[in-house]
């Protein structure tokens, strides 16, 4: 089997179809993504009827097969438009259960377009066809064989149908000529004039459209150059339905494919709307691509700029997809490596560009202020979390006490890492780190927390502790607190704290998500010789971001280990002109980036001094490159101190 | 008290030796019945259950016809109750009067297939009918489109029932949805339930194709039997005498009804034939609760469904008011059981009044009886689950049946151990095999 691309066609039918009998489905298809990667070498033009039948075998198998190939996602591939849909729709077909006769009157279908191998249809065929096929039931068999096309993608048995239809002289039914569409729009071009007939065609014929047939338009009529009309199509659909992802997605590539911002805003806007936009990250590598493929910089800064506002990351995997259409549309143009951001400092470790700062806006933090309590705490019903004159005491005060400089998350931090016992003396040493810097903290918690009261009877500063009823409202008292205080007040937790995000409204979740991640201190430990030490934060934009010398990814590294993150980046570098960006950049900046292109060598070569920034375990006791470097370099306990008061301020 | 039970054991005895002289003949309704019969006993003769005499207790044979009627009842029970996919529309039938109405009717004509079910279903239909003739112009083209969509998901080839099959009701209830996606998910749903169905029916036919005589034999002794045979109405009527003298002397439950708007359609539904099961269980436990159904209008849904259900049923043996529980009892004697109450249920109170709360929540799990056991200051106590399982999967929110079956066991003085095991093992921690 692997060796089959030396095959002619008709042995690969015929190997496809020792494999159905003789092996174990689950064990070729283990081969499978082998056996694209084989077609992706071949040359194009034999190998689209390889992927053809290849495609063809799997839809006649399994489902398991079919969320297996999905999952491979090895249908992708650059020579055929065909497939590359297959992986999307994929899921739909597992999902919904089909009728029994149904699929075997599709299986016959399949099974005769096999069995004709390349020989053009005539109209016996096709009479012999419908005489089999309408023997039972009552559904048409012009509508079976439309939609198992529409369904395999088969473009040109499709026209040669129609016009079978045609000449016989009936009227094609109208989920025929939907179908029709949709498969015609697979093409992406060459057909739309055609697509644009039969769907004015349609329209003259029936004054309604319902929500189905308009998915199946829309993918139709966004392959055309008619892709303007989807948009009223969408109005149509929100009178009894919601957009559907998938046909939102297809709008939006439309739009980018030809370069219509105005198609592209609208498409964005409606999937902020509608749907959760972390649904779409699966999309997101087909749409960049196509957003290269129009050559507009302007939709892809579009795109970018909504990845970035909801901070949709993606996968390794993802971003491997992303480097290869950059390579596949400007060739040449482009070196991509991985890297990380350095938490502390904000430039890229493999270029040495300054990330932006994450900063809210001021009048979206105070929106977030002023309905957090409304939204959050009070929600549908106050005794949910809490009861009316609990809010009511706490809200008094935190306007007696505060506004505070620390929020503490008390419980969250007594039982950090001490596998369910609770240790209040961790609790003291991170309240003493605070203090000692004459930082005005909040710790809140429930009665758990007079174990750590206990402790500091003596102490001179006091921290405000605050404990509530139940631990079901901690949570949201403390973010209430540290709202209430400002837009820097720092909030120590290792809590995700997403479900209080989404009790929020949804315009307002993207707000919340960055000024959360600016302000929370998650990553802390405590040293051996007992000290309180902070670790990474997310002070800088991740998102993708365009500079003079490229573009910068963020990569979706949460694990187990680091539920966060580790700020890793792809860097896409422009080679063309590099010379460019030096003449715009500073005088370290440039020095950095020399520095830092053979980071190998350097650090074989040089000494401890000048090492290159080490990202991946930078505690503040390294020392820093650049001009914020102090000058005892990594000596003594006066120095580290210093740095995390610098840090701290910033 | 103790004489009262003595009395009950007296006129028991009196019942059986009646029955024994008869045995032969097993006629029954001829026993005279004494005067001097306590008051909460009188219930159980006579008055409550006078139409339901005739039928089954002039019966010579053990009445295997009667028991196919039964079955048949309570298959249309099913469909019926699923049938009953509106509400609002069931809401405006006026269940007492169709009930006497199909008594009459049964009395006077023999056949025994008219049924309250059907009646209920014939209303239901006429009125969805009615309802899709007059829409407004909007309606109707929302309507429209709907069908269109309908037919074109049909031609898709998911399994949903086609346009023929499709009746006004189930119109009706897709306009109701949002979405797309949720119609074709009710779609299917439709043809799911439609196939289990005709297969059940084929299986049924089939069975009585195989073995027509067998069914009809009935065991025929020489000397008539050794025991007496009890017949379920029989077993009926104590029941309800002890439903009945709890109500007068029993601990009270209360389950509190006010959650139809927190629930969807189909918990709501659930929650209704949970109730069932719960007056059932209750039912047949020695000394029964005497049941508190509050903030219970007659328009309360579940109640509507409930009362459906018990159609067999001559009265529901259970306080129902529009009152809350507030009014009913003082408020230091209520303990509302919560899933997530933070006080734990230590040993069954007789002095305490229980409440459960007459919920089903599938999808939103929102701490709603918590919520409200804290708005009105009473207790809230939860079962120790935690302490006397090993809880494996599954959310603690019990059902309703399990609720009943836990605290019968409760009052009746059995250990936690034994009053958790009405728990589904499928919630519990698994033993490993070597624990064996």
């Amino acid at each position: 089997m692997i060796a089959f691309n030396k095959l002619p066609v008709r042995l690969l039918s015929n190997s496809l179809k020792c494999c159905d009998t003789k092996l174990n489905k689950v064990n070729t298809l283990c081969h499978w993504p082998v056996l694209s990667q084989v077609c992706r070498s071949e040359p194009a033009k034999s190998t689209h009827d390889v992927m053809t039948h290849c495609s063809l075998w799997l839809r006649t198998q399994h489902k398991v097969v079919w969320s297996q190939a999905a999952f491979h996602r090895s249908f992708v591939s650059d020579s055929q438009p065909a497939t590359e849909e297959s992986a999307e729709t994929a899921p739909n077909f597992v999902s919904k259960p089909m009728r029994r006769d149904r699929q075997e009157k599709q299986q016959l279908f399949r099974q005769m377009i096999c069995n004709k191998g390349n020989t053009p249809w005539t109209d016996d065929d096709w009479l012999q066809l419908a005489d089999s096929l309408s023997l039972t039931g009552q559904e048409s068999w012009e509508v079976i064989c439309m939609h198992t096309l529409y369904v395999d993608k088969n473009i040109s048995l499709g026209q040669n149908l129609m016009s079978y239809i045609e000449r016989q002289g009936k009227t094609p039914s109208l989920v025929v000529v939907t179908f029709y569409i949709g498969l015609l729009g697979e093409s992406c071009a060459g057909f739309d004039e055609e697509i644009h007939k039969y769907y004015q065609y349609l329209l003259s014929r029936s004054s309604v459209l319902d929500a189905a047939s308009i998915e199946v338009l829309i993918t139709g009529l966004s392959g055309s150059k008619y892709y303007r009309q989807c948009l009223q199509l969408l109005e149509t659909v929100r009178e009894t339905s919601n957009p559907s992802s998938a046909s939102l997605i297809r709008i939006l590539r439309a739009g980018l494919r030809n370069q219509d911002i105005d198609v592209c805003q609208a498409a964005l806007s409606q999937i902020e709307q509608w749907i959760d936009p972390t649904g779409v990250t699966i999309y997101l590598p087909k749409v960049i691509e196509e957003g290269l493929s129009g050559n507009s910089q302007a939709c892809l800064e579009m795109v970018m700029n909504f990845m970035q506002k909801h901070k949709l990351v993606l996968k390794r995997a993802e971003l491997e997809e992303v480097v290869q259409a950059f390579h596949r549309y400007q060739p040449n143009q482009w070196t991509a490596n991985y890297g990380f951001i350095n938490h502390h400092k904000g430039h890229c470790s493999i270029c040495g560009h300054q990330m932006k700062r994450s900063e809210v806006d001021s009048s979206d933090f105070h929106s977030i202020q002023s309905i957090f309590l409304d939204q959050v705490i009070v929600g549908n019903n106050v005794f949910f979390k809490s009861s009316p004159e609990e809010v009511d005491f706490f809200v008094k005060f935190v306007e007696k006490t505060g506004p505070f400089d620390v929020v503490i998350d008390g419980l969250n931090v007594m039982y950090r890492g001490c596998h369910g016992k609770s240790d209040p003396r961790q609790l003291a040493k991170v309240v003493e780190y605070f203090t000692l810097q004459g930082k005005k903290v909040l710790v809140l918690g429930t009665r758990m927390l007079t174990g750590y009261t206990n402790l500091i009877r003596k102490l001179k500063d006091k921290p405000v502790v605050y404990m509530t009823s139940t631990t079901k409202c901690d949570d949201a008292f403390f973010l209430y607190a540290a709202l209430r205080s400002g837009k820097h007040t720092l909030v120590v937790s290792s809590d995700k704290l997403r479900d209080h995000k989404f009790l929020l409204k949804p315009s307002l979740r993207p707000v919340f998500y960055q000024w959360i991640l600016s302000a929370q201190v998650y990553d802390w430990f405590i040293s051996k010789s007992g000290e309180f030490i902070i670790g990474k934060r997310h002070l800088y934009e991740t998102g993708p971001a365009k500079d003079d010398g490229g573009w910068h990814l963020p990569e979706n590294d949460v694990t187990a280990a680091n539920p966060f993150g580790r700020l890793s980046i792809l860097c896409l570098r422009n080679k063309i002109d590099p010379l460019g960006s030096h003449d715009t950049d500073t005088n370290t900046k440039s020095s950095r980036q020399t520095a830092l292109a053979e980071p190998l060598r350097q650090t074989a070569l040089a000494g401890p001094g000048s090492s290159p920034p080490r990202h991946t375990h930078n505690r503040l006791s390294v020392t820093w490159p650049g001009k914020e470097r102090t000058g005892k370099t990594g000596s003594g306990t006066q120095a580290s101190t210093r740095n995390k008061k610098e840090w701290f301020d910033n | 008290m103790a004489q009262t039970i003595l009395r009950r054991i007296w006129s028991h005895c009196q019942c059986s030796y009646q029955l024994f002289k008869h045995k032969r003949s097993y006629f029954m309704s001829s026993y005279p019945f004494k005067d001097d019969l306590p008051v909460q006993c009188m219930s159980t003769y006579g008055q409550l259950y006078k139409p339901h005499l005739p039928g089954n207790m002039v019966c010579g044979q053990p009445n295997y016809r009667h028991k196919s009627v039964r079955f048949v009842d309570k298959k249309h029970f099913s469909t019926g109750f699923v049938h009953l996919t509106n509400v609002n529309v069931m809401e405006s039938i006026d269940l007492e009067t169709l009930k006497k109405q199909v008594l009459e009717e049964k009395k006077k004509s023999s056949d025994k297939n008219i049924h309250l079910t059907e009646k209920v279903k014939e209303i239901v239909a006429a009125k969805c009918d009615e309802i899709v003739a007059n829409l407004g112009p909007e309606d109707e083209k929302k309507l429209k489109v709907i069908q269109l969509e309908h037919s074109f998901l049909y031609s898709e080839g998911y399994l949903i029932p086609s346009s023929e099959e499709m009746l006004n009701e189930y119109w009706l209830e897709a306009m109701k949805l949002d979405s797309k996606n949720q119609r074709l998910k009710y779609y299917t749903f439709l043809a799911k339930r439609s196939n289990i169905r005709k297969s059940a029916k084929e299986k049924t036919a089939a069975k009585k194709l195989l073995v027509p005589e067998e069914r009809e034999k009935t065991p025929v002794y020489e000397h008539g039997r050794l025991f007496i045979r009890i017949y379920e109405s029989t077993m009926k009527r104590w029941q309800n005498h002890r439903l009945a003298s709890s109500m007068m002397y029993g601990i009270p439950l209360v389950i509190d009804m006010d959650y139809v708007t927190h629930m969807r359609m189909q918990e709501v539904k659930n929650t209704a034939s949970q109730l069932q099961s719960v007056y059932n269980l209750n039912k047949n436990d020695a000394s029964p609760f005497h049941l508190h159904l509050t903030s219970c209008p007659e328009d309360n849904a579940i109640l509507r469904l409930f009362q459906y259900l018990q159609q067999e049923e001559q009265d529901i043996l259970a306080t129902v008011t529009e009152n809350s529980f507030l009014d009913l009892f003082e408020r230091e004697n209520l303990v509302y059981l919560s899933p997530n109450a933070r006080q734990v249920m230590k040993e069954f109170d007789p002095t305490a009044v229980y409440i459960i709360g007459a919920f089903n929540d599938k999808a939103t799990m929102l701490p709603i009886s918590y919520a409200r056991a804290k708005e009105y200051n009473i207790k809230c106590q939860r079962l120790p689950l935690d302490e006397q399982l090993d809880w494996g999967l599954g959310s603690k929110n019990l059902t309703l049946d399990q609720m009943i079956k836990i605290m019968v066991a409760l009052k009746n003085k059995k250990s936690w151990k034994e009053a958790l095991t009405a728990i589904p093992g499928r919630k519990l921690k698994k033993l490993a095999d070597g624990d064996k």
